[in-house]
């Protein structure tokens, strides 16, 4: 049989075209067997639909955990799962509502790390499930698997979407200005100095320091930590007034107090803050990482084109620490479906699943760069998809910790928030004595639930 | 004919149920609750147990598990002190308003004709807004950067002043210092509560204005010629008739809007977050927070939620006696 030339260079182009669509068809095929993702065999569950409590579908990282391969899990499984789309403002309420609800419809629950201390009493531990389903704890970072464990023994929940603190910079405006990207909070204020000495009509930093669910609190832990102070000593006594507790503090608003953070962001929260990055009116923000797709696809050009991301600053001299600020996943002691739930977590915090959603940028609206795993972080392709955001987030998740994670913090949190919010709103507010009214109240609060005893 | 005395029941009884259901159940469960000790967190321990096994008696009562803790703790907590100070004051300044306002507004609109009557139909819609969304809505408008209401302010008052000083300012050894164009209005304590206030009055003294027009209009014309005839002017009629004959409606409408403005909580939320600081922190919001954000203290959320029903009750009390009066 004679070949054309013409038919071998088409058949050739039909082999090479078949090679890719093999290795598509092999992936599908792969996270279509329940195997891979230790799935039980023969749809035990078959039939059985599981309630999901979580906030905000409307954010990509957790809209795209809803949608993408949920059906292959259905299909699997044969267990449906509704997810909730609870406003954040009101997640909170409802979390402890429903988790202290005996007869409550949700088997599943998503919640914020400090939240997570309130409804230990209410969830499932999952030791054994870690241990049975072959989970890779060390594929968490250190202040993920504290937040999962209340720096416990017991697993009250899994990393399901966690967030390290980035710096979001214009790089057009760092260059003009020529200056480096800063990586201590005395260099921002000194690149802010340089912002307003070239005459750009450009906010130097857009800070939050607004009461709106302790947001001001986030960049605030970082300047304390990495001064070499905490919110507590050893002995639970409260610290963050002491000398080095107030030289962090009045750095944090110094921002404000010097001008290089606009006047109105006392009243700021982190997304009108974000807001101003966004629409091209500030050069630099502090905030966590989900945030930088929004950066990315601004409708502003300059602030498209010239999005960039750095880890949220240290201090001079210090350990650059930030919050490391996750959602872990758990299950609800009355669930009725323990078992489905349990096959429900092992599908969606599978390294495959979470790889897939990372890749996945076909919609805007579900394009998230949220990953949790120590490996997906790694992963060359997803950085690659992602302009090395995740390299970047490993960086600042390597000495990321946690907040106290204790029942009583949520008490103490408002007298912080107010405390900072006071000392921004106020440019004459005296730092110690306000920082030392919130150590009362804080001291008052751990007295009474007998931490002194 | 006999009359089927379980008809008026079966009527009502729905009602009853969803009344008991919603209104008189959770009452007399937080008042019980006040006297408990009750932490969301734990598993309860309540001092009243149904029986669990035949034999026991129906209902048993650990005394010891009930006190008055939760009364006498609200009166030294600073926090409660404020709210019920922040309270005060944003119902004087919202009743204020919109009482004011809706008068004014009603003796606009008052008169018959194509745009009044369109301008009474439009009245109604910022009542309907929801109050969570007014809220956000008044947040924005009051933005620095994009707010309408920051911009109106700037161009109808601040520059006008700014304007004026300016000119003044060429006197010689004159030197006013212009007004701030950017007040960052809730960052201020007294601007946030006050504006929150104006989000309240914004709603409610369109409302308020339509019952006005209501009361107005059953005044007798006859009255007013009286009073021209005697040769009163507009502002005579309107201080010396008008308003003496709108008395009890005013009573009553001030009533209702303090009843309403101690309630207040949606805005708090979404307009200023109880901040700056604990400025706008009303009796409500604080509830909320102890209740079911921070604390997580539901016997102690429900015993100063009484103390907020006493003192709801008294105004409840007047305007029901006013209204049944009236009537």
């Amino acid at each position: 049989m004679r070949v054309s030339y013409r038919s071998a260079v088409l058949l050739l182009a039909v082999v090479l075209m078949a090679i890719p669509m093999g290795a598509v068809f092999a992936q599908d095929a792969d996270i279509m067997d329940p195997a891979t993702f230790g799935l039980q065999e023969g749809k035990p569950y078959d039939g059985t639909h599981l309630d999901f409590l979580i906030c905000c579908n409307t954010a990509p990282q957790f809209a795209s955990g809803a949608v993408k391969g949920a059906e292959e899990f259905t299909a699997m499984t044969g267990i449906t799962v509704s997810w909730g789309n609870i406003p954040f403002g009101a997640y909170q309420e409802a979390l402890y509502l429903e988790a202290s609800n005996p007869n409550t419809e949700y088997d599943i629950v998503a919640y914020v790390d400090a939240w997570g201390t309130n409804i230990y009493d209410y969830l499932h531990p999952l030791n054994d499930f870690v241990d049975d389903a072959g989970f890779d704890w060390d594929d968490y970072g250190p202040a993920y698997q504290s937040a999962s464990t209340g720096n416990s023994d017991t697993i009250y929940g899994l990393p399901f979407r966690g967030h390290p603190l980035l710096l979001h910079y214009r790089a057009d405006v760092l260059e003009a200005v020529g200056v480096d990207v800063p990586t201590t909070w005395q260099e921002v204020s000194e690149v802010a100095q340089a912002i307003v000495d070239s005459g750009m009509d450009i906010t130097p930093i857009a800070m939050y320091y607004g009461l709106n669910v302790d947001q001001n609190l986030f960049n605030w832990y970082s300047h304390l930590w990495g001064a070499g102070t905490d919110i507590f000593d050893e002995n639970w006594e409260p610290a963050f007034n002491n000398e080095t507790g107030v030289a962090a503090t009045e750095q944090y608003v110094s921002y404000v107090r010097d001008g290089y953070s606009a006047e109105a962001s006392v009243a700021w929260n982190e997304q009108e803050a974000n807001e101003e990055l966004i629409q091209g009116r500030a050069a630099m923000f502090v905030g966590w990482w989900w945030m930088a797709t929004r950066m990315v696809y601004s409708d502003v050009p300059e602030v498209a084109d010239n999005a960039a991301f750095a880890p949220a600053p240290g201090w001079e001299g210090g350990v650059t620490t930030s919050y490391g600020y996750l959602w872990p996943v758990g299950i609800l002691a009355q669930s009725d479906d323990l078992e489905a739930s349990l096959e429900y977590l092992k599908w969606l915090l599978h390294p495959i699943t979470e790889r897939r959603i990372v890749l996945d940028a076909e919609d805007p609206a579900l394009d998230t760069n949220v990953a949790v795993r120590l490996s997906i972080l790694a992963d060359e392709e997803v950085n690659a998809a992602h302009n090395g955001l995740q390299g970047v987030a490993s960086e600042v998740l390597a000495t990321a910790r946690t907040i106290p994670l204790i029942p009583q913090y949520t008490e103490v949190i408002p007298f912080l928030a107010e405390a900072i919010n006071e000392i921004a709103v106020d440019p004459n507010a005296d730092i110690q004595s306000v920082l030392d009214l919130a150590a009362e109240d804080t001291r008052y609060t751990m007295d009474s639930a007998g931490y002194y005893e | 004919m006999r009359k089927k005395r379980w008809v008026p029941w079966v009527l009502v009884g729905p009602a009853l149920i969803v009344v008991f259901a919603t209104t008189i159940y959770p009452l007399l469960a937080a008042f019980y609750y006040s006297f408990q000790k009750y932490d969301l967190r734990k598993p309860p321990q309540f001092a009243v147990q149904l029986a669990s096994e035949a034999g026991d008696p129906l209902i048993s009562v650990d005394w010891s598990l009930l006190s008055l803790n939760n009364y006498a703790r609200a009166f030294s907590d600073a926090r409660f002190i404020n709210s019920l100070n922040v309270t005060f004051w944003f119902t004087v300044i919202s009743v204020v308003l919109s009482v004011v306002i809706g008068l004014l507004i009603a003796v606009v609109v008052q008169k018959s004709g194509l745009l009044q009557t369109l301008t009474k139909i439009l009245l109604i819609f910022p009542f309907a807004v929801s109050p969570a969304l007014k809220g956000y809505s008044w947040r924005y408008m009051l933005h620095e950067e994009y707010g309408i209401y920051d911009l109106l302010i700037d161009v109808l008052i601040v520059k006008p002043i700014n304007l004026v000083i300016e000119l003044i300012n060429i006197l010689p050894f004159v030197d006013i210092t212009p007004v701030s164009e950017s007040i960052v209005w809730l960052a201020d304590k007294f601007w946030a509560l006050f504006m929150l206030a104006m989000s309240e009055t914004w709603g409610w003294a369109p409302l308020i204005a339509l019952m006005f027009v209501g009361a107005l209009g059953s005044i007798d014309t006859q009255i007013f010629e009286a009073a021209r005839i005697d040769g009163a002017n507009n502002w005579q009629i309107f201080w010396r008739v008008t308003l003496p004959l709108l008395r009890p409606v005013i009573l009553i409408v001030t009533m209702l809007k303090t009843i309403f403005s101690l309630k207040m909580f949606d805005q708090v939320v979404t307009m200023t977050g109880g901040g700056p600081v604990r400025a706008t922190q009303t009796i409500n919001y604080y509830i909320h927070q102890v209740g079911f954000v921070r604390n997580l203290d539901i016997g102690y959320a429900s015993a100063l939620s009484y103390i907020l029903v006493v003192i709801l009750s008294v105004f409840a009390v007047l305007y029901v006696s006013k209204v049944l009066n009236r009537n």
